[in-house]
């Protein structure tokens, strides 16, 4: 059941919204289809996309990202819950 | 006796002989009346680590004394430890073999730990739990022997030592299997024959504790095998060779530092007078280079101290380097160190390795989704020779569409991408390849011999007037200021400040700069740009940046010239960081080693092997322009291949091939002033100091991901 919290939880959050919005922008993907389970590799991020994403992210919720993190992770969900703790350090 | 007593350094006894009789004739300063001291004087119960101290070789009277060493003496011979051998190669075949389940595997966490926990506890007689917190107690209580530790550091001693006397309450059956008997069973057997107020489960305790060395040691030795030529570590894995006979690497790298005497009485040793109370340090290290060169024999030593009170684990610490580290070198042939991320501890007494993080093995693998390290010889060999499906990132391209799309400005970003040779490709990268190969030659460099020799003569006499002399910001660094910036035209009418931004410049543009990252790096370049000021055009000899401009290759304006100018000086910083990462490595040579760097022959036979091993620069990095097959793995359109130079490079014997300058069309074009500068910055550092010695383990590295870059190296000009 919190599994299922969590999620929604993390789909509500203003980053994951935010970074929705970033990926429907640069990629062909529908938001429909950018779901906390979607797999970052899967969305067609080309290197400068991900330095774009990562920079209106950095500009909006004052936090450094290294781009290349973006790879580093399964899900767009791992993804975003490394920023939520990142951001909430 | 307290820390002044390693205050003077020129007071240590170091000639062998001299040092033997010190050892015989002195005592070893008591440890108990200190202890009682503070139990009396502060109220703070020690009673475990009194108990532990009343029962070491160390504070017992001498008749005392004398009944257990004749009673030990048995057991800790190299017949005695015979039978335990294959308890030692059974574990140390164990943990090889666990490491290969770790994700970040350390040598000192994930080997030399779990063998002590594995061994010695099984040797001794002890039920030692294979947890962290109970070698963590050993290496708590092994501080015993440190002068004057403070009320807290005795109060965490005496709870160490509480919880490994834990250990004797659980029923030990002393003879598993048939090995031998173990040193606690072997004691209680012979208990008539000990002294009566001897407590000997607290005796083995003792040696438990003093066990420790033998991991430090053994760790210690790995690190100076795995620090040195990739034909060291072959050898290891041979049992019985040369390279790695244990008696060889427990003089060279035993953890005790300095063993402390005191006079007990009025007394002569070592052809000095000794009033009673004086203290005597003796420098084991620099015993043993002494008695190697005395005796000629690589294998001589007095790591264990001399006399009464010669160390008894002689043996043991044979026995286990002896097999755990051909057994460790068998496993992995492969493996790496990497150096700038290895920790010692090291007190005025001892030095040890604490942190070994190393690379098990050298096969290519996928780091993320879009990166992938290569770290196979073939594999690196194809991505090289295919510039056109493996080429540098596009940085140009990729700025110009960031800043399209972002809003933001970076033009100076695309001046310097687009100048940086190791990012540019076409006409442009084949005509200023052209324009160097013309004004950046040996012709050139010959007109420039005498200033670096200056450049070189006058950072060795900087050296001298160091009150703390330091290889990097008293050698590697000034050569770069004033033996390189000169040859490549740069200048500045503001040098403090250019000199302060420049550090900057080894930021390597890469696609994958965050935009925060990429503005700070940007602002660098622009800064230093602007502080730059054009050699004067009939300045001889003739600057690169002069000749450039004087002839610029075609499409090439006066501010790309300047850029490229400033890109190679940036890329220069890794001159200064291999020459560094040189000089270190010849310093944690045996001295009689060290010798060689003073023969300019040594250096022009060593110099690409030597470069091999400690360039600075850790990467190469490739992005595909298609999907490809590399080696097993499948490379996608946009992903980038990073070269691992050091793993690369140990494939190629005595450096030959080496690609620490990189290779085919975006080969260094530095290479040659590289070398030359390396090639006579060596000799004439060991020639003008022959006796330059590091201080043990103070060197630092910069915390840069992309550079072995030592941030400190001080040292001692005579030692």
């Amino acid at each position: 059941m919190s599994a299922v919290v969590d999620k929604n939880a993390l789909i509500d959050s203003e980053l994951f919204q935010f970074l929705r919005a970033q990926v429907v922008k640069r990629s062909r993907i529908p938001a429909e289809s950018v779901t906390p389970d979607a797999a970052l590799s899967d969305l067609g991020l080309q290197s400068i996309d991900a330095v774009l994403l990562c920079g209106e992210v950095e500009s909006k919720f004052d936090v450094e990202i290294d781009p290349i993190e973006i790879f580093e992770h399964e899900t767009v969900g791992d993804f975003v819950q490394t920023l939520l703790d990142r951001i909430g350090t | 006796m307290s820390h002044h007593v390693w205050s003077d350094r020129t007071a240590f006894i170091r000639e062998p002989q001299a040092a033997a009789e010190v050892l015989r004739v002195l005592d070893i300063p008591r440890l108990d009346t200190y202890h009682n001291a503070v139990a009396q004087a502060t109220g703070v119960d020690l009673s475990a680590l009194q108990r532990l101290t009343r029962n070491t070789l160390m504070e017992m009277p001498p008749e005392d004394h004398l009944k257990v060493r004749r009673v030990i003496a048995p057991f800790f011979s190299r017949a005695g430890m015979a039978g335990w051998r294959d308890l030692v190669r059974h574990a140390s075949e164990e943990v090889a073999e666990s490491l290969e389940a770790i994700d970040e595997p350390d040598l000192v966490r994930d080997y030399c730990v779990p063998l002590f926990l594995r061994t010695i506890p099984e040797i001794i007689g002890l039920d030692l739990p294979q947890e962290t917190a109970y070698f963590d107690a050993v290496v708590t209580a092994q501080r015993l022997t440190e002068p004057y530790l403070s009320v807290s550091a005795l109060k965490s001693l005496n709870a160490a030592v509480a919880l490994l006397a834990d250990c004797f309450t659980q029923p030990r059956d002393d003879d598993p299997e048939g090995r031998p008997k173990t040193l606690r069973a072997y004691l209680h057997e012979r208990q008539a024959d000990l002294p009566d107020r001897l407590d000997p489960d607290f005796f083995v305790l003792g040696m438990l504790v003093g066990s420790n060395t033998i991991t430090q040691s053994l760790a210690f030795a790995c690190h100076g095998l795995l620090s040195g030529p990739p034909e060291d570590w072959a050898a290891a894995a041979i049992p019985g060779s040369a390279q790695i006979a244990p008696q060889r690497l427990l003089g060279l790298y035993q953890s005790t530092r300095t063993l402390v005497r005191v006079a007990p009485s009025p007394v002569e040793a070592g052809g000095c007078p000794y009033s009673a109370g004086e203290t005597a340090v003796v420098d084991i290290v620099d015993a043993n280079t002494c008695l190697r060169a005395q005796t000629g024999n690589p294998t001589a030593h007095m790591s264990f101290g001399s006399g009464a009170h010669k160390c008894p684990g002689a043996f043991l610490s044979e026995t286990i380097l002896d097999i755990a580290i051909p057994v460790l070198a068998r496993r992995y042939p492969d493996m790496i160190l990497e150096p700038e991320r290895c920790r010692f501890v090291q007190t005025p007494m001892m030095q040890a390795p604490i942190a070994m993080p190393c690379t098990l093995r050298q096969d290519s693998r996928r780091k993320s989704a879009r990166l992938c390290d290569i770290r196979d010889l073939p594999s690196a060999g194809q991505v090289l020779r295919d510039d056109a499906t493996f080429a540098p990132p596009p940085m140009e391209s990729h700025l110009r569409v960031l800043a399209q799309e972002s809003g933001q400005d970076f033009d100076t970003a695309v001046l310097v991408a687009r100048n940086a040779m190791f990012f540019m490709e076409g006409p442009r990268h084949t005509a200023l390849r052209a324009a160097l190969a013309r004004d950046f030659d040996a012709a050139m460099l010959a007109e420039w011999a005498p200033r670096i020799d200056t450049a070189i003569d006058q950072a060795l006499d900087g050296l001298v007037q160091a009150k703390k002399p330091d290889l990097v910001a008293g050698f590697s660094e000034p050569l770069r200021l004033n033996g390189v910036a000169p040859v490549l035209g740069v200048h500045s009418p503001d040098r403090a400040r250019f000199d302060a931004v420049a550090p900057g410049l080894q930021e390597v543009l890469e696609p994958w700069l965050s935009m925060r990252h990429l503005t700070r790096v940007q602002a660098c370049f622009a800064e230093a740009l602007s502080l730059m000021q054009d050699p004067a055009p009939n300045e001889t000899p003739r600057s690169l940046l002069a000749a450039l401009l004087a002839n610029p290759p075609e499409d090439f304006s006066p501010d790309d010239l300047r850029a490229v100018v400033l890109v190679l000086y940036g890329a220069s910083f890794n001159l200064s960081h291999t020459l560094a990462n040189i000089v270190l490595w010849i310093l944690s040579r045996p001295a009689e080693e060290r010798q060689n760097a003073r023969d300019p022959a040594w250096i022009d036979d060593n110099l690409e092997a030597l470069i091999a091993r400690y360039s600075g620069p850790k990467y190469i990095y490739r992005q595909a322009r298609a999907d490809r097959r590399v080696g097993d793995l499948h490379l996608r359109m946009g992903d980038t291949a990073r070269l691992a130079v050091h793993a690369l490079n140990r494939g190629c014997p005595a450096g030959a091939g080496h690609l620490s300058f990189g290779k085919g069309l975006h080969r260094c074009v530095g290479a040659r002033l590289s070398r030359e500068i390396i090639r006579k910055a060596i000799p004439a550092l060991f020639t003008r100091f022959p006796g330059l010695a590091p201080l043990a383990q103070a060197h630092r590295y910069h915390a840069m991901s992309q550079t072995v870059a030592l941030s400190t190296l001080p040292c001692a000009l005579t030692s």
